[in-house]
C-alpha cells in the first residue's frame, strides 16, 4: 500500500467520521431535512461525500430527506386583500381559520401539502363553509366568526385559494417561533399541536427552519440589505438597536409627512414551552419606529414629542425586526420577560421623537373569552379568569374617543371588579349608557413586588338605540265625548324622548292576536307618526281610531320600510306598565 | 303557622315528607345523652323513616309527648331533647317550625327542563344580589340542605362549572331519592320596635322530569303538589316546535321527547291538582317560567322587557311583572304554545309568565359551562310568588 494510498483512505475515513458526527448533529435536532442540509452535510464532510452518502447517513440516523415544499412570502391574495382578517382568528382565540369550518373534528387530524384534507377525507370547499356559516354562534364572537367564514366563502370561488390560506396560516404560526431560536423538533411539534399530521409537521418544520437559516445567513453575508433604506437624516443621532428594521416600504414620503406616533400597538402573550410576547403595530408614514423597555410606564404622554436625548434616558432599546403581516402591520416577538416590563413606541424622526403607545407585560395570562351582553344601558361582561388572577380591572370609554392620541381620555371609567364579587354576581356589570364602548379588561395578580395587571384583553360592546317610550291614553275631551257617544274606538298614542335623538318614521299597529304584537307585521297600520327630531322631555302624539270591536293591542315598531341604519337610532318601547290593550 | 288551603288552621304540613298533620302529634327524637340516671338510649332502625326516605342508618327512637310543645324529657333515659320531627316520616323539623310562617314551594318541570339548576342558581342569588335587594337573608334550615345544597349543587356548578346530573325519579328508586330542600327566608320586619325579623321557612321539592310521566309516581307527586303553598312550573322553550327553530343551534344538543312537550307536562299537573277536588279553577300561585332564553337572546329585539335590567327595587315589580308577563305570552304564541295560554287561563285563576336564564350561557353538549352561571331575572318568580303570600312588598316600578 503506498503513501498515497494510504493518506486516501485515512481521508477517507476522516470523512466517513465527519459524516458520521455531521448526521448526528443534524439527528439532534432534526427528523426531516430537506436537499439544502444534504448538501451543506456534504460539504461540512468533506469533497469526496456524495449527495447519496449523506443522504444514507442521515437515513440511518432516523432522518428524513425530503422535498421541501416552496414557503410562500406574502399571503395569499384570497386574505391579502382582506386587512381585519389576521386580527380577528386572535379575537376568536383560534389559530387556523379552519378551525371555524370543522370545530373539534379538525383535532383528529389533517394535511396541508397537497390541498387542505382533514384526516377522515373531507376537504374544505363552500358547501361546508356555508354550513359552518348557519351555525355560527350567536353572541359577542359572532360578527368576528361570520367576517372570517365569509372570507373564507369569497375565497372559494378561486380554485386552490383556500388550501393556499390553510397552508399560510400553518406557516405563519412556525415563522416566529422559528426567528425565536425553537429547534426544529419543537417547530414540529408545535405543529403537530395544530393536529397537522406528524410527517407533514416534520416536512413544514424543516422547510420552515430551513427558510430561516438562509434568511441568518443573508443577513450575516450583508447587512446592510436589511437595512431600512430611509435617508439618512431620518437615523437617529444615536445609535439604537431598538429602530424597527422594516419600515413601511414604499408609500414613504418621509419629508412631507408630519411626525406621527403609533397609536395601536399591542402585545400578545402566546403561551407555550417558551412562552413569547408578540407586539404589533402599525408602522406610521415617516420615520423609524425605536421600542423602548422598562420597568415602569413611559413618563410622558402618548402624542407628545421629546427629544432623542430623552428617550434614550428611558429604558433600553429593544432589538425588533418587525416583519410586515398580511394586515400591514408590523409584528415582533420577544421572550417574556420574567418580571414586570412596560414597552413603549417610539417615532423617530430626525432629533425628535413621537412617544406612542405604552403597552404593560406581565407574566399572568390575560382574562379569556371576554364576552359581553346588554341590557338596555347596563351592560354585562363575562370571562374566564387565569389561575393566578385575584381580581379584574375594567375600563370602558365610548368607542369613538379610542385612539386620539394626545387626547385625554373622554367619558373613560374605570372599575376593580374582585373575583369573589364576579363569581358571587356571575359576572361583571356597570351602566355604560347606549353608545358603542370600548372596553378592557386586565386581570390583576398579586406579584412578588405587590400587585400586578395582566395585558388586557378588549372588546368593543355595540352600541344600542336611544330609548324612546310610548304609551296609549284615551281620548279625552269633547273629541272623546263624541267618540264615546258614536261608539268609535279612538285612542291616543304619545311618544316621549328621553335624550335627543332622530325618531324615524313610526307606525302604530293594531293586532287582535291574543297576546302583544312582536312585529310590525303581527297586525294591521292604523297610524303613523313621521320621522323627526325630537328633544328630551318634548313628546308626539297621534290620534288613532281602531277596528269597530275590542278588545285588541296597540303597539308602535319603527317602520320597517326604512333603511336599517335609520331604523336602529332608537329603541322604541313601550313605557314600563304601559296599557296597551283596547277593549 | 303554616296556612293550607281548606284545611284547619292549627293543621301543620312537614316541609320534607309534605304530609299533614295537627301540631300536637309533633313527636321528639332522644337526643342520645345520658339521662340523670345515667341510662342511655342507642340508636336502632327507624322503619318510618327507612319507610319514606329508604336506608337512613340507625336513629335515636321517637316518642310523643302531648303536654309540651318545644322540649321533652325522654321517657327511657329521661334525657332532656328538643328535636322535633314530623310524626309521618320522622325528619328532624328546623327550628322554630310551627311557630313561623311555611311555604311549601314545588317546582316542577318536564326531564332536562332546567329545574336543579334553576333552584340552585335562585338559592346563589338569593344569598348574594337578591337577598340584599329585598333586605332579606337566606340560608340552609336543616344540616341536610346546609350541605347537600353547598356540595352536591353549589360547588359543582359554581367551582366545577358542571351541570348537575338528571334528578333521581322519587318512586324509581327510594335510594337515589332528594329531600326537599329547606331555606329559612328572614327579613327586617317593618315594625316600631328596632330589630324585629320576620321568617319564613321555604321548602323547594325538585321533582324529577320523569316523575311527570309515568302513573306510579302521580299518588306521591301529588301529595306534594296538593300540600305545596306554590308551584313554580319551569318549562323548556327548547321543546316546543317553534322555540326550537328560532333557538341557536349549539343549544339543541338533542331531540324533544314527546312526553316532554311542555302543553303535556301542564296537563299532567293540573290533572294531579284537581284530583279530589271540585270542577272550578285552581287558586294556588303558579309562576310559569320559561327558561333557557340565552338560546333564544338573539330573537329579542331591543327594548323589549326581557332584555331590561331586572327590577332592582326592595320587592316584586308589579308594572315589570305585567310587562314581562304579557311579552312572554306573546313569545308562547311565536313558539306554537297558544293552547298552553289557554288551557292555563282556563285552569288557573291565578299565574304569571316569567322568562329567565339561569346560566347566562349556553353549556356545552358534556353539559359544562365555560364560566360561573350569568343569571338574567332568575329571581323573578320567587319573588312574586313570596308578594303574593304578603312575605315581601310589591312595589310600582322600581
Amino acid at each position: 500500500m503506498g503513501r498515497d494510498q494510504l493518506s486516501q483512505g485515512q481521508d477517507l475515513g476522516q470523512s466517513a467520521q465527519r459524516l458520521d458526527r455531521g448526521a448526528a448533529a443534524v439527528a439532534e435536532d432534526s427528523s426531516c431535512v430537506g436537499s439544502g442540509r444534504v448538501d451543506r452535510l456534504c460539504a461540512v464532510a468533506g469533497p469526496g461525500v456524495t449527495a447519496a452518502e449523506a443522504r444514507g447517513a442521515l437515513e440511518r440516523r432516523g432522518v428524513r430527506v425530503a422535498d421541501l415544499p416552496r414557503l410562500p412570502v406574502r399571503p395569499p391574495e384570497a386574505i391579502g386583500r382582506h386587512p381585519d382578517f389576521a386580527d380577528l382568528l386572535p379575537r376568536l382565540g383560534r389559530k387556523l381559520s379552519i378551525e371555524l369550518v370543522f370545530g373539534s373534528s379538525l383535532k383528529r387530524g389533517f394535511r396541508v401539502l397537497e390541498g387542505l384534507r382533514l384526516e377522515d377525507g373531507r376537504r374544505l370547499d363552500l358547501a361546508v363553509i356555508d354550513e359552518a356559516r348557519q351555525q355560527a354562534p350567536a353572541g359577542a364572537m359572532h360578527d368576528d366568526w361570520s367576517r372570517v367564514l365569509s372570507v373564507l366563502a369569497d375565497a372559494a370561488q378561486q380554485p386552490g385559494a383556500l388550501d393556499d390560506i390553510a397552508f399560510w396560516e400553518v406557516v405563519e404560526l412556525l415563522r416566529p417561533l422559528a426567528r425565536l431560536g425553537y429547534s426544529q423538533r419543537a417547530l414540529t411539534e408545535q405543529a403537530v399541536r395544530l393536529a397537522l399530521e406528524r410527517g407533514e409537521a416534520e416536512v413544514l418544520a424543516a422547510a420552515v427552519a430551513e427558510e430561516h437559516e438562509m434568511l441568518q445567513t443573508r443577513d450575516v453575508a450583508a447587512p446592510a440589505a436589511t437595512e431600512p433604506s430611509a435617508p439618512a437624516a431620518y437615523r437617529p443621532t444615536v445609535p439604537d438597536p431598538g429602530l424597527a428594521s422594516e419600515p413601511p416600504a414604499d408609500d414613504r414620503a418621509v419629508t412631507a409627512e408630519p411626525l406621527q406616533p403609533v397609536t395601536d400597538l399591542q402585545s400578545r402573550i402566546i403561551r407555550s414551552s417558551t412562552d413569547i410576547v408578540q407586539l404589533s403595530w402599525s408602522p406610521p408614514a415617516a420615520g423609524l419606529v425605536s421600542m423602548r423597555m422598562a420597568a415602569g410606564p413611559s413618563p410622558w404622554r402618548e402624542g407628545s414629542v421629546v427629544t432623542i436625548r430623552d428617550v434614550d434616558g428611558y429604558g433600553s432599546p429593544l432589538r425588533v425586526t418587525g416583519v410586515p403581516g398580511p394586515d400591514r402591520k408590523m409584528t415582533h416577538e420577544l421572550p417574556l420577560p420574567p418580571t414586570r416590563a412596560f414597552v413603549t413606541a417610539m417615532t423617530v424622526l430626525g432629533a425628535s421623537a413621537a412617544v406612542g403607545r405604552t403597552v404593560e407585560i406581565t407574566r399572568g395570562a390575560p382574562v379569556r373569552g371576554l364576552s359581553v351582553r346588554r341590557f338596555g344601558d347596563e351592560v354585562r361582561l363575562t370571562w374566564t379568569w387565569p389561575e393566578e388572577a385575584i381580581a379584574a380591572r375594567v375600563a370602558w370609554q365610548p368607542s369613538a374617543v379610542v385612539g386620539d392620541a394626545g387626547a385625554a381620555p373622554a367619558g373613560r371609567q374605570e372599575q376593580t371588579c374582585s373575583r369573589r364579587k364576579y363569581d358571587a354576581e356571575g359576572g361583571f356589570s356597570a351602566v355604560m349608557g347606549y353608545a358603542e364602548q370600548h372596553v378592557a379588561v386586565w386581570a390583576v395578580i398579586a406579584g412578588a413586588d405587590g400587585k400586578e395587571v395582566t395585558n388586557p384583553a378588549e372588546i368593543v360592546v355595540p352600541g344600542t338605540g336611544i330609548p324612546v317610550h310610548y304609551d296609549i291614553r284615551r281620548v279625552l275631551g269633547f273629541g272623546g265625548l263624541v267618540s264615546l257617544i258614536r261608539r268609535r274606538r279612538r285612542r291616543r298614542v304619545r311618544v316621549r324622548a328621553t335624550r335627543p335623538c332622530n325618531l324615524p318614521d313610526v307606525v302604530v299597529i293594531e293586532s287582535r292576536r291574543p297576546g302583544i304584537p312582536l312585529g310590525p307585521d303581527d297586525g294591521t297600520a292604523v297610524g303613523r307618526i313621521t320621522r323627526q327630531h325630537m328633544e328630551p322631555g318634548s313628546s308626539l302624539e297621534v290620534v288613532v281610531e281602531l277596528g269597530a270591536r275590542g278588545p285588541s293591542w296597540l303597539a308602535c315598531f319603527v317602520d320597517p320600510a326604512r333603511p336599517a341604519q335609520a331604523r336602529d337610532q332608537v329603541t322604541l318601547a313601550p313605557a314600563p306598565g304601559a296599557r296597551r290593550q283596547v277593549r | 303557622m303554616i296556612a293550607l288551603p281548606f284545611l284547619p288552621r292549627h293543621r301543620l304540613a312537614c316541609p320534607y315528607c309534605y304530609e299533614t298533620f295537627p301540631e300536637w302529634q309533633i313527636e321528639f327524637r332522644c337526643s342520645g345523652r345520658p339521662g340523670p340516671g345515667g341510662q342511655r338510649c342507642e340508636p336502632g332502625p327507624d322503619p318510618q323513616q327507612q319507610n319514606h326516605f329508604g336506608s337512613t342508618g340507625d336513629q335515636l327512637h321517637t316518642f310523643r309527648d302531648i303536654r309540651h310543645r318545644r322540649r321533652s324529657t325522654c321517657p327511657d333515659s329521661k334525657a332532656r331533647t328538643h328535636t322535633r320531627v314530623c310524626p309521618r316520616c320522622h325528619s328532624t323539623f328546623p327550628v322554630h317550625f310551627g311557630r313561623v310562617n311555611s311555604q311549601l314551594i314545588a317546582l316542577v318541570g318536564a326531564r332536562d327542563s332546567g329545574k336543579t339548576v334553576f333552584m340552585t342558581v335562585l338559592m346563589h342569588e338569593f344569598e348574594f344580589r337578591l337577598g340584599e335587594r329585598l333586605g332579606a337573608s337566606i340560608s340552609g334550615a336543616d344540616d341536610t340542605t346546609r350541605s347537600t345544597f353547598r356540595r352536591d349543587y353549589e360547588q359543582r356548578l359554581y367551582e366545577g362549572h358542571s351541570l348537575p346530573d338528571p334528578t333521581f325519579p322519587v318512586a324509581a328508586d327510594r335510594r337515589g331519592y332528594r329531600p326537599p330542600m329547606v331555606f329559612r327566608f328572614k327579613r327586617r320586619a317593618r315594625s316600631l320596635l328596632p330589630g324585629r325579623t320576620r321568617q319564613t321557612l321555604l321548602s323547594f321539592f325538585d321533582t324529577a322530569g320523569e316523575d311527570l310521566t309515568t302513573t306510579a309516581s302521580t299518588e306521591l307527586n301529588g301529595r306534594y303538589l296538593e300540600a305545596a303553598n306554590a308551584i313554580i312550573l319551569i318549562l323548556d322553550p327548547l321543546q316546543m316546535p317553534g322555540g326550537r327553530q328560532r333557538a341557536a343551534k349549539e343549544a339543541l344538543h338533542q331531540d324533544p321527547r314527546p312526553e316532554d312537550d311542555p302543553y303535556s307536562v301542564i296537563q299532567r299537573i293540573t290533572e294531579m291538582l284537581q284530583a279530589g277536588h271540585r270542577d272550578r279553577k285552581i287558586r294556588k300561585p303558579l309562576a310559569v317560567v320559561f327558561t333557557k332564553l340565552d338560546a333564544l337572546w338573539h330573537e329579542f329585539p331591543e327594548g323589549t322587557p326581557l332584555k331590561r335590567p331586572g327590577p332592582n327595587g326592595p320587592g316584586s315589580d308589579e308594572l315589570d311583572g305585567q310587562d314581562v308577563h304579557r311579552h312572554v305570552q306573546a313569545l308562547l304564541h311565536d313558539w306554537d304554545g297558544r293552547q298552553i295560554d289557554e288551557y292555563l287561563r282556563q285552569n288557573y285563576s291565578c299565574y304569571r309568565y316569567f322568562g329567565a336564564s339561569a346560566l347566562g350561557a349556553i353549556p356545552t353538549p358534556d353539559r359544562r359551562l365555560s364560566g360561573v352561571p350569568s343569571p338574567h331575572r332568575i329571581g323573578d318568580p320567587l319573588v312574586w310568588l313570596l308578594a303574593k303570600e304578603h312575605i315581601v312588598r310589591t312595589v310600582r316600578g322600581s
